[in-house]
């Protein structure tokens, strides 16, 4: 198992800080990629919430105070920014998020970085019907097996909460594909 | 008697919808069919451009290094938006100040208890910005433990202040 205090303790060195940091986008970029990109759903906005939290942890990783793991710390950041940016660019194109993120679905098998087959995408379509915090918590769960007492860490919500979403999200998503 | 009244009722008087047997197998094979899919998807299908991950540490390498040298963030003092703040809040307490003025002897007691409650409603205060409104001197102990009221005064209140609407409301 990783050392995580280690590496805090080198981040927050200035002489270490660089070469640590290193360590850490080797260690948690494809995870945090994968995680955002589930919820931006494009690879262009993907790419930008990414890079957009990897710059913010790193300049703000002297605040981290260990309260809860360093995962978790950064899963909250990059959830923040990925939801952040959805709702920027709802903005930009003058549209409320839910239906700029139909739009965006509906476009997903024109998607050149889309790969999945018709379930997938059905699947996709099913994951877009549900409000944004089932959303979170069926992606963490279904896809990425994040255990609940870190997705409390990372969600700010009690694991027995997280347990009903999770309950009610897949009952809606089989209910969807039962349906379409 | 109520023995052999009971075996006369052959029937628990439940139905079901029309048809509901003959589609029972169909919907439950669809729903099987729908799980068994489900567990076979391993990953969400999404791709990622060739060599995405082994490029993107340089990439933001680079962006972290160009902000650091080109641009220095100037931090807006925190004073300065307090002071922006305060001078909205100033004119807006100017502005009522004249209107009130302007039209007489307006009074706080004149004006209607539900259009304030109106006004707190619209403008979504929360109790820290109520409680901001308290004076400390208000909120002595002393002021809750000592001060009696008797039957009397309790009973003008509630006569004067209230209607039976708010009696039954608060309910």
């Amino acid at each position: 198992m990783h050392n995580d205090d280690d590496l805090i303790l080198r981040l927050t060195s200035e002489q270490t800080k660089d070469s640590a940091f290193k360590e850490l986008l080797s260690l948690y970029k494809e995870r945090l990629y994968w995680h955002v990109r589930k919820i931006v759903i494009s690879h262009d906005d993907a790419d930008d919430v990414l890079q957009e939290t990897f710059i913010k942890i790193y300049r703000n990783i002297h605040n981290f105070k260990g309260e809860s793991k360093l995962f978790s710390w950064m899963y909250r950041i990059a959830t923040n920014e990925a939801l952040t940016h959805l709702k920027k660019n709802a903005n930009l194109k003058n549209n409320s998020s839910p239906e700029l993120h139909e739009h965006t679905i509906n476009n997903l098998q024109a998607d050149v970085y889309f790969e999945g087959n018709e379930i997938q995408l059905k699947l996709q379509k099913a994951i877009a019907t549900l409000p944004e915090k089932q959303k979170l918590v069926f992606n963490m769960r279904y896809f990425d097996d994040i255990k609940y007492s870190d997705m409390s860490e990372i969600l700010d919500t009690s694991e027995g909460a997280l347990k009903a979403t999770y309950h009610i999200a897949v009952k809606k998503v089989e209910e969807y594909l039962t349906t379409h | 008697m109520k023995k052999s009244h009971l075996h006369n009722i052959k029937n628990s008087g439940f139905k079901t919808p029309d048809g509901y047997f003959d589609a029972f197998d169909e919907r439950l094979l669809k729903k099987l069919n729908v799980k068994k899919e489900m567990a076979s998807i391993s990953d969400s299908g999404f791709k990622v451009p060739d060599n995405y991950f082994e490029t993107f540490d340089d990439k933001l390498q680079a962006r972290l290094k160009n902000e650091n040298s080109s641009t220095k963030v100037i931090k807006l003092n925190p004073w300065r938006k307090v002071a922006y703040l305060s001078g909205v809040a100033a004119s807006i307490a100017l502005l009522l100040t004249f209107l009130l003025n302007s039209k007489g002897q307006l009074t706080i007691n004149q004006i209607e208890t539900a259009s304030i409650e109106n006004y707190l409603i619209d403008q979504n205060l929360n109790a820290y910005d109520i409680a901001s409104f308290l004076n400390e001197e208000d909120l002595i102990v002393d002021n809750f433990v000592s001060s009696s009221l008797t039957e009397e005064s309790l009973e003008n209140y509630l006569i004067n202040n209230t209607s039976i609407e708010d009696l039954i409301i608060g309910k």
